[in-house]
């Protein structure tokens, strides 16, 4: 396994948009307001940014971004593949940049307008060539079948990890009541206010059966979200308490990526006291918990049953109600939950949080307080 | 080709609906006796029917070519 010592990078500001299902304005506009609170929050000015990171399906590019925000010049500029799974290496393309010399402040940025814009769980349109950078080139084969939506396609997959594992929607019931318990006191969530119980989800309808009912599905949401990353020394002089990158990675195989990201930090499953994990859709939260070694393999059913990810649990999952449950910001929303988690300013704060770890699959890190 | 394979995922989509299709929809992925998977509709069969493992046949959707068919899959009948 090829490890290094960390980077020396840390998270120094966060921003977002208000989250709703009709922005009014372009994706261009959210994303600047998100940047522009991100820089606040950190202390710095446009015109200290020269470098910038995002993903393959934003529809915003680095130079109209620039361009509306004032920046004068980048020295490092990058769009990560993979769509939702690149939002966790977000974090270690933004730190590798900062920790070379690239780049002295790097803006992480992705906006959508998911529901009022192009639908994300809508049926793409089958004529439409492959995507390429997304990392969906495969759905062309489902296609002349009707399976044109991810809950479609995912589903097909999850169907051979709920075989093996003996998993059924029940299960997944029991995650989702959960992450609605956290949003329904996080007042930024969706769904801010309204808990359910397992009832509740087992009677929504089903979307893709026998895998996801409705309330397994995360929310199509308007809203930007962006984060500055810098190097430690330089987080110092900045406003807020720096989340330093213990470790980063990205990568095509989660357990992989997820080793690299503990061998880096020098901190092991059991050490985190909180877990920010990629709920497009409530059946992937339970690979992954197995691929971040959260559990054994094999038990990740009673592991979930045991309430050990609830509020309360040894190790919370989407504390601010996961993609399900507060929105759906491709992921960049649990990155900042994980920041704010290590600053102790969490909606649903876990006490004394040290080590959090934000996991998308294809990109993961470690974030901590400064030792 | 056989035509014979064992049923390794299936789908049933219930919503969004979908353009030129008529929900429920079953998706599945079929392993060829040769060996090669295939993704295709299973059709001719019941809601409880549909097992993973279970043997299917192909059978052949009529398209507006007369030369060619869809190759679908369906439960093999005793």
């Amino acid at each position: 396994m090829s490890t290094t010592r960390p980077l020396d990078a840390a998270i120094v500001g966060i921003g977002q948009t208000d989250f709703s299902k009709d922005s009014g304005r372009s994706e261009l506009q959210l994303a600047a307001e998100a940047s522009l609170a991100a820089l606040a929050d950190a202390g710095l000015g446009v015109s200290d940014i020269d470098g910038m990171v995002t993903f393959s399906v934003d529809p915003t590019e680095d130079v109209e971004l620039m361009r509306v925000l004032g920046v004068p010049s980048l020295g490092y500029s990058v769009r990560l593949p993979h769509g939702g799974g690149g939002s966790g290496a977000t974090v270690y393309h933004a730190a590798a940049a900062v920790a070379t010399g690239a780049a002295r402040h790097v803006l992480v940025y992705r906006a959508l307008n998911a529901r009022s814009g192009r639908r994300f769980g809508q049926p793409r349109d089958p004529g439409a060539a492959p995507s390429v950078g997304s990392g969906w080139s495969f759905a062309q084969w489902y296609a002349p079948y009707g399976a044109l939506t991810p809950a479609a396609t995912l589903s097909m997959h999850a169907m051979a990890f709920m075989s093996s594992h003996a998993l059924s929607n029940e299960d997944f019931a029991e995650y989702v009541v959960g992450i609605r318990d956290f949003a329904a006191t996080n007042p930024s969530a969706w769904f801010h206010n309204r808990p359910i119980t397992f009832e509740e989800h087992q009677a929504s309808r089903w979307i893709i059966e026998p895998v996801l009912r409705l309330l397994d599905c995360c929310q199509e949401t308007d809203g930007g979200v962006a984060f500055v990353v810098s190097t430690v020394e330089r987080a110092r002089d900045l406003r807020q308490r720096p989340a330093v990158v213990l470790g980063a990675a990205q990568g095509v195989g989660a357990a992989d990526v997820a080793g690299r990201v503990y061998a880096q930090a020098g901190v092991g499953p059991t050490d985190l006291d909180a877990a920010m994990v990629y709920d497009a859709f409530s059946v992937e939260v339970f690979s992954s918990l197995e691929d971040l070694a959260l559990c054994p393999r094999g038990e990740v059913k009673d592991f979930v049953a045991s309430g050990a990810i609830r509020r309360g649990g040894i190790v919370p999952v989407n504390t601010n109600g996961g993609l399900i449950g507060e929105g759906y910001l491709h992921g960049m929303n649990l990155l900042t939950e994980a920041v704010r988690q290590v600053r102790g300013t969490a909606a649903n704060q876990v006490a004394g949080a040290r080590h959090v770890l934000m996991s998308s699959g294809r990109g993961a890190c470690i974030l901590g307080g400064e030792t | 080709m056989s035509g014979r394979g064992r049923l390794t995922s299936f789908i049933i989509i219930h919503h969004p609906p979908i353009p030129s299709f008529e929900l429920p929809i079953v998706v599945g992925t079929v392993e060829l006796e040769e060996g090669p998977r295939v993704t295709t509709n299973i059709c001719d069969a019941a809601r409880d029917e549909l097992e993973l493992g279970m043997p299917v046949e192909v059978c052949f959707a009529a398209t507006t070519d007369k030369a060619l068919g869809v190759p679908l899959f369906r439960p093999v009948r005793a």
